[in-house]
Order: structure tokens, then C-alpha cells, then sequence
């Protein structure tokens, strides 16, 4: 509990601090003229934005690998060596996947 | 540090100050500190990047940009959501032994988090800048980029088997020379990370410039405490691969400069700690001034390589460093 308040007390005061400064420094006028600016629309492509959403779901899929991993590696020392095997089926399994997305990548931008 | 905190916590109980107001009044005090560190060491790295690269060029603004800042100067919430956690991320640092402002058991994932988060704000506000619809494209950037970094940690956690951070620099202290450092199994891992800094690094840069809210070339207060987080950030994120990669605080030599000569133990301790601060800080001074360097070699590569580089071979590679990290304590360990 004691470990937490500190974290909590530290964020409180960086928060508290950040505030209180953005308030405290008032922003100089400057003499330069201001312009109207030109808001330039920026369409993308619908593929485009496919693709994009399809990358930000793949590496969120490696992402949750990730966090499975995490707890086994905080406590492998401690485990057998058949703990270690079954863990490297896993991350072979990841390296597959990696491979087939790399192949299907290629593909696309050969056509 | 503890010796001082023992003193400062007898004479708080001695008046009568319950433990409680004692710790508050110990944050504060650390806190303070860490401000203090902030702005001097932000201003350090602010100027070396202004010396190699050229960069900021503080008093020429364009008037797009003074549009752009118009606009962003009664933003408070987006000024606080970057301003706040990178000082919090100067409270996470083991600056010596026994000296960590805010111990946690679970300070790697912390430090971690909110690294990644100061990346993708950071990448956020640049991309965004100017056009509405780039937020999925700074995404799927920042995803790619972060994922080989973050297996690259994995790689450590599974060497030390531990979250926090001062127990994986005293774990790199087994061995008294510079081969105890887990740059020595993990040496993909440390490459990995780096790559990974100086890519994202550049990557921001390249939509700083382009886009017109440029954290280079304002006069305003507020824009330049912006600019010295950003500079903090650098800093930050050498600190964490120095803890994690070369040993943090521990001497280069394998032995305290401040042990060789016996005068008094309180003065001899007192020392080490100053000593351990000195090389923590030296260390990623050391590697901050290396990473503006390559990020400005990397500028000159196109957005597009500097990602498929990262996602192509750097991604691969981190798996591959996964694998040396369990092999490694399997045969005798490190």
C-alpha cells in the first residue's frame, strides 16, 4: 500500500504542478500579423485506411502474445525445462504467423 | 540517501509529525528534486542538439505556425497530458542504490507505460497537427515501431525475472566488470531498443516539421516547456536502456572512484551515492548525445523504409533475442 501512495502522491504532484504552471505562464501576444490559415482536407484512400486498421489489429494480436508471455517470464527460472519447450512451440507458432504476414505483404505489393 | 531519509524520519518522529505528513513532506522534497533535474538536464540535451544538428531555431516563426499555436494556447488538458507524466517518469529513475523517489516493485512496467504513452502523445499531436484523418496512420506508425522495443524488454524480464528496476541493475552488480551488464546475452535486444528510439525519434521529427504545430520554432513559455519535455524524453528513454542494457548506476571500472582512498565511512558512503548518480547520468548523456546523432542520419531515409525496416527484420530479431534470453539461464545463466 505504502509502494502505491507513493506512485499516487508522485502523480498527483506532477499533475498538480503541470496545472498550476499552464495557468501561471500567460502566452505573449506576438506583433506578427495573423493569417488566416488554410485548412487543407486530407482524404484517404478507403484501402488505405484498411490496411492501416488491419496493422494496428495484427500488432495488437502480438500485443495480447506479449502480455501471455509476461507472466511466464517472470517466474521461467524457476520452471523445468518442459515449461520451456512448450513456451517455444508458442513463440514458434508466432514466427509462422509473422512469416505468413510477411509472404501476404509481398504479395500485395507485387500486384 | 537512506541515511538521510533515517535522520529525516527520526527527527519528524522526535517532533511529533505523524509518518504520514513525514512521507508527504519526503515526496514533495523528491519531487522538487525531480523538477530541478528536469529543467537542467533538458536544457543540457536542448543544447547539444542545437550544437549538432542545428534543429531549434528559437526566433523565426512563421505565420502558420503562430495560427497553429493560437489555437493550442488555451489547450491546457493536452499541455498537462505531456507535461505531467514526464515528470513522473523523472521520479521513477534509481538514481543510486537506495535513492529512487518513487519506489515501486513493478517500476519497469511503469516507466514502460509511460514512455509508450509520451510516444504515441507526442506522435499524436505532430500528425494531427494540421490534418484530421492522419490519427489511424499515427497509430499503425507508433504500433510498429513500439512492438519490437517492447519484445526487446521481454528479453530482460525473462534474463532477471523481475519488474523492477533497481533489482535489474543490482542483478547486472553480480558480476564486477562490465560483463555482468545484460548487454552481453541481450545484445540484439539493446540494438533493437536504440533503433527503435532513434526511429520513432525521427519519425516525430519528420511530422514536426511538416506539420504547422512545429515544437521548433516558437517563442511562446508554454511551447518551449514543451520542447524541453520533448528533450526530456530523449533523456528518459536513454536512462531506461541504460538501466536495462548497461548497468544504470554501477561503475564502468567495477569498482567506486570514491572507495579507493579510506578517510571515513560516513564520507566514503556518503560518496558512493554521488559517485552512482554521476555515472547514471554520464552514461545516458553519453547515449542521448549518440541517439541525436543517428536520429539525424536517419532523417535522411523515407518514413515508409524506416518503418518496414523496423517491422521486417528488427521484429524478427527481437523474437530471435527472446530465444537467446531463455537459453541463456538454462545453461548455467549469466
Amino acid at each position: 500500500m505504502r509502494e502505491f501512495s507513493g506512485v499516487f502522491i508522485f502523480l498527483i504532484l506532477s499533475i498538480l504542478f503541470s496545472v498550476v504552471i499552464g495557468q501561471i505562464i500567460n502566452i505573449k501576444k506576438t506583433n506578427k500579423e495573423i493569417a488566416k490559415e488554410e485548412l487543407t482536407s486530407y482524404y484517404i484512400e478507403k484501402n488505405d485506411v484498411f490496411k492501416k486498421i488491419f496493422i494496428i489489429a495484427i500488432s495488437l494480436l502480438y500485443f495480447a502474445q506479449l502480455i501471455l508471455l509476461l507472466p511466464y517470464s517472470l517466474v521461467f527460472v524457476k520452471l523445468s525445462s518442459y515449461a520451456f519447450f512448450q513456451v517455444l512451440i508458442f513463440i514458434i507458432m508466432l514466427v509462422f504467423s509473422f512469416i505468413y504476414l510477411f509472404k501476404k505483404d509481398n504479395k500485395e505489393n507485387i500486384e | 540517501m537512506d541515511i538521510l531519509y533515517q535522520y529525516y524520519s527520526n527527527t519528524l518522529t522526535q517532533i511529533g509529525v505523524s509518518e504520514f505528513c513525514g512521507l508527504i513532506l519526503w515526496y514533495i522534497f523528491s519531487f522538487l528534486f525531480a523538477v530541478f533535474a528536469f529543467f537542467i538536464i533538458s536544457n543540457i540535451i536542448m543544447f547539444i542538439d542545437n550544437k549538432l544538428t542545428g534543429l531549434i531555431n528559437l526566433k523565426n516563426t512563421s505565420i502558420n505556425e503562430v495560427n497553429a499555436i493560437e489555437k493550442f494556447k488555451n489547450n491546457n488538458p493536452s499541455f498537462v497530458m505531456i507535461f505531467a507524466p514526464t515528470l513522473f517518469l523523472w521520479g521513477l529513475v534509481p538514481y543510486s542504490n537506495k535513492y529512487i523517489p518513487v519506489p515501486s516493485e513493478v517500476s519497469l512496467l511503469l516507466f514502460m507505460t509511460i514512455l509508450c504513452f509520451l510516444f504515441f502523445a507526442f506522435l499524436f499531436f505532430a500528425e494531427v497537427g494540421n490534418k484530421k484523418n492522419k490519427a489511424i496512420e499515427a497509430a499503425s506508425n507508433f504500433l510498429q515501431v513500439i512492438l519490437p522495443m517492447l519484445f526487446s524488454v521481454l528479453g530482460i524480464i525473462f534474463l532477471t525475472s523481475s519488474l523492477n528496476l533497481n533489482e535489474i541493475i543490482l542483478y547486472q552488480s553480480i558480476i564486477q566488470n562490465t560483463t555482468g551488464w545484460l548487454i552481453t546475452p541481450a545484445v540484439f535486444g539493446f540494438f533493437i531498443f536504440v533503433l527503435g528510439i532513434v526511429s520513432i525519434l525521427s519519425l516525430l521529427e519528420k511530422q514536426l516539421k511538416i506539420s504547422s504545430l512545429s515544437l521548433f520554432n516558437i517563442t511562446y513559455p508554454k511551447i518551449k516547456l514543451l520542447i524541453l519535455s520533448y528533450y526530456s524524453l530523449i533523456f528518459m528513454s536513454s536512462v531506461f536502456s541504460v538501466c536495462l542494457f548497461l548497468g544504470g548506476y554501477l561503475p564502468p571500472l567495477g569498482f567506486y572512484l570514491s572507495e579507493v582512498y579510506q578517510i571515513n565511512y560516513v564520507l566514503n558512503t556518503s560518496a558512493v551515492y554521488f559517485e552512482q548518480i554521476f555515472w547514471l547520468i554520464l552514461k545516458s548523456l553519453i547515449l542521448s548525445v549518440i541517439i541525436i546523432g543517428l536520429k539525424t542520419q536517419m532523417k535522411k531515409i523515407e518514413e515508409r523504409k524506416i518503418i518496414n525496416i523496423l517491422w521486417y527484420i528488427l521484429f524478427p530479431l527481437s523474437i530471435i533475442n527472446i530465444l537467446v534470453c531463455m537459453i541463456v539461464p538454462l545453461f548455467g545463466g549469466h
